[in-house]
């Protein structure tokens, strides 16, 4: 009986457990980074942007039901350094384009010589990657989407990755890939080169729509290659290479925001899959087109399947977030799962006040107005000028009170009847002394004394002054009268 | 004005520095609320950080040591503290991108001595005739600082924001201030003071205060009466030791510390004939011709003004 009851609970316990496993098997992924936002007119607080994916636990986008776009806020929440907030504003864009400002994803393709390999198939590498990218256009939604196809490989890297053409329409864009020069033998991989590069086409393609007023559009960089970061000489100079390049290109995923897909295609010991793995946010390996389709078709789910989640800061204004480092993760509760993210930095800057990274569009601001206050209080205008008084008053003291302090002697004249040790200061109270009397008389240092520098022997009262007259005026001198001497 | 009272002002100046700075930052800050790139909020406020240091320090350093306050060396001292705050902001950006998250608050303590550091070393500059040490010396002055602004925005930040960071601002610029003056206090090895001028220009200019001139070795400075107007240098006095005294010739004498011993020699200027005739130049009485070493309490006369050289090594 005992071995029955525990082998029961033992039971439950591995039945609640696998629950509990299922119920997180998959998770939010954060698609781009925390953003922070203004809403004025509709609050004068600083909002911050979150937007995620839904993932498997292999990195790969899962299918749910989301519910409504007006029922969606209620099930996400967001927690700022561990404080829960509710969203003003939530949205699944792949149930509703107009929320969606725009979308431009830019695809560089590997041409380097080792593209020529044949595959089991009998087709090369090139062939069946020029095959797998028609996937990637699938659903493609001309007025929102912008794709452009770039061949990369050692050489004319950053002039050919930044002339790219965003295609803004299917058939543009499979021009482009029809278009991709056949891989030369001689050609090695600038991989981090052209990540880097990718990404500077992007934040300028972003920032063009941000300051056309189409507000900054979705981003997507996918880097397809089959070995890995491959220099040498006769390729263009100054291409990233070797740990410092990986560093870099690394860094440079990391704080662009944008997320970066790799797809490792074809002998997977070949390709540098840690560095893969280091400059994207994502990496797919694959070894046939059915795969290499797969990763594409993903890459396109990761760009148009995203939730956006706009909240406001608990902080009034800008400047309450100097110095701020602040940890965001989030929760979506749907159909009885609960998916939540990994934990994601906002950094203000290291000496500066943040500032706003974009602007919160026409649906924000009417979702924000409702719920969100909206403004600060009073104090957040008039604490930098109380700062300023404060702090310009101390200085103002600091300059001229405290040195009168510090150094009595160099601000209290020496007139007659001062006494520095602390006797009476005024004349007319009874202690002042002779102008002739302990007049401090300073002795001639060694080796200055003499008739014509030191101290000389005070003047009699009946002494009288003559000027002799000479011819260089600066040379004439105030002697005593000589006995029997003239007046001139 | 005595050594300690000119550190007291200096350290004053540099904390008006940070203060106008943070207010001038405040204000930018309000208007370009809207752009994207992070770095530049924090490329912006070195810049103007150093951009007040820089000119407000060469004024008021040239005021309290006897010069006239030339506006094209408070330019040069602006330009370069501008120089120096941008190239801290643009160093800082490797850093923060390796190092920001992982250790964010190490971070803001390294932007903050890097903006402290480069605006000091730009200081120091302006003495890199004078003593190569000095550099150093500024440099590290504005290490110390922008730990303590660094320090005082990280600690408070999040507690009392605006005052946190002009706090900082404020810190930063009297540790620069407090580096680059005490430094040669700290480590000189004698001292000029003035003791009496038959002229009444000099006797006004520094017989109140009692002027002393701080020497360090490796130090090499020129005594004279040049006026400042006279001056091609860009962004430092010609004449370190200025002494306004007819008796003086414009480059009248040198002063400079080697291998442990100081030593007083005339200006090649004022060695010919005539020159020797006319200038005085004396140490205890005796008219020095080339060159004499100088020890503890001696007295110098140069023109008509009485100077007394106090060695701290010989006491």
């Amino acid at each position: 009986m005992r071995r029955f009851i525990s082998l029961a609970i033992a039971l439950l316990i591995a039945g609640f457990g696998s629950s509990v496993s299922f119920a997180q098997a998959g998770k939010l992924d954060f698609a781009d980074k925390v953003r922070l936002l203004s809403c004025d007119p509709s609050t004068s607080k600083p909002c911050f942007r979150v937007k995620f994916n839904v993932v498997d636990a292999q990195g790969s986008p899962l299918n749910i039901n989301l519910p409504p776009n007006k029922d969606l806020r209620g099930k996400l929440k967001v927690y700022l350094d561990n404080q829960e907030i509710d969203p003003f504003f939530a949205v699944a864009q792949s149930g509703d384009t107009q929320a969606v400002r725009g979308r431009i994803a830019l695809i560089l393709v590997d041409v380097s010589g080792s593209m020529n390999q044949r595959m089991p198939s009998g087709q090369t590498r090139f062939e069946t990657a020029k095959a797998a990218l028609a996937q990637f256009l699938q659903g493609f939604d001309p007025s929102v989407d912008r794709v452009a196809i770039v061949p990369f490989e050692s050489h004319d890297v950053a002039n050919r990755i930044s002339s790219a053409q965003f295609a803004s329409s299917s058939a543009e864009a499979l021009t482009q890939i029809s278009a991709l020069p056949t891989p030369g033998p001689r050609n090695n991989t600038a991989l981090y080169s052209a990540v880097v590069q990718g990404l500077q086409v992007l934040a300028e393609a972003s920032t063009a729509s941000n300051a056309s007023g189409s507000g900054a559009p979705e981003s997507l960089l996918v880097v397809m290659t089959d070995g890995k970061n491959e220099v040498g000489k006769g390729d263009d100079a100054g291409l990233l290479d070797g740990p410092a390049g990986l560093q870099e290109a690394a860094n440079a995923t990391r704080s662009s925001g944008v997320q970066v897909i790799a797809v490792g295609f074809g002998d997977r010991g070949s390709i540098d899959q840690s560095a893969l793995r280091q400059i994207s946010t994502k990496a797919y390996m694959a070894d046939s087109l059915e795969k290499l389709a797969q990763a594409f078709n993903f890459a396109r789910t990761l760009l148009t399947n995203r939730i956006v989640a706009t909240f406001a800061s608990p902080w009034d204004d800008r400047a309450s977030l100097q110095g701020r480092t602040l940890q965001v993760k989030a929760t979506l509760n749907v159909s009885g799962k609960k998916f939540e993210s990994d934990e994601r930095q906002w950094s203000a800057p290291q000496i500066g006040t943040p500032s706003f990274d974009g602007k919160c569009d026409t649906a924000e601001l009417k979702a924000a107005l409702p719920i969100v206050p909206a403004s600060g209080s009073w104090l957040s205008l008039l604490r930098p000028v109380l700062v300023f008084l404060g702090l310009g008053t101390m200085l103002l003291v600091l300059w001229f009170w405290v040195p009168r302090l510090v150094w009595p002697e160099q601000y209290i004249g020496n007139f007659p009847g001062s006494a520095p040790d602390g006797g009476m200061r005024w004349a007319n109270m009874s202690r002042a002394r002779s102008s002739s009397q302990d007049m401090p008389m300073r002795q001639a240092p060694p080796g200055f004394g003499g008739q014509k520098g030191g101290a000389q022997p005070p003047r009699a009262a009946g002494e009288r002054t003559v000027v002799r007259p000479e011819a260089d005026f600066s040379k004439s001198r105030l002697q005593k009268r000589p006995p029997g001497g003239r007046d001139y | 004005m005595s050594l300690y009272k000119t550190l007291y002002f200096m350290c004053l100046v540099g904390g008006i520095a940070g203060l106008f700075s943070w207010t001038l930052y405040a204000l930018v800050s309000a208007v370009f609320a809207n752009q994207s790139s992070a770095w530049v909020a924090d490329v912006i406020p070195a810049t103007i950080l150093g951009a007040f240091i820089g000119g407000l320090t060469v004024a008021f350093s040239d005021k309290w040591s006897g010069s006239r306050i030339m506006p094209r060396w408070v330019v040069s001292g602006t330009l370069i503290g501008i120089l120096a705050g941008l190239l801290a902001g643009l160093a800082q950006i490797p850093i923060t991108n390796n190092l920001g998250e992982k250790a964010p608050i190490l971070t803001r303590l390294i932007a903050w001595m890097l903006a402290g550091s480069f605006i000091g070393c730009g200081l120091g500059l302006r003495w890199v005739q004078v003593n190569r040490a000095r550099v150093a010396h500024a440099f590290a002055g504005g290490l110390i600082g922008g730990a303590l602004g660094g320090l005082i925005f990280v600690g408070l930040g999040t507690v009392v924001p605006d005052l946190s960071q002009a706090l900082g601002f404020v810190s930063v610029g009297v540790g620069i201030c407090f580096g680059v003056t005490l430094a040669p206090i700290l480590l000189r090895d004698g001292v000029l003071q003035f003791i009496s001028s038959g002229d009444a220009r000099a006797q006004s200019k520094f017989g109140r205060s009692h002027k002393e001139w701080e020497i360090q070795q490796g130090d090499s400075y020129v005594v004279g009466s040049q006026s400042q107007d006279l001056s091609r240098s860009r962004y430092r006095p010609e004449i370190d030791i200025f002494v306004p005294d007819t008796g003086i010739a414009g480059r009248h004498a040198i002063l400079f510390g080697k291998n442990g011993r100081f030593f007083l020699a005339r200006h090649p200027d004022a060695s010919d004939q005539a020159a020797l005739a006319r200038y005085q130049l004396r140490v205890r009485g005796k008219t020095v011709v080339s060159s004499q070493e100088l020890r503890d309490s001696d007295d110098i006369l140069v023109g008509r003004t009485a100077l007394k050289f106090v060695s701290r090594k010989e006491k």
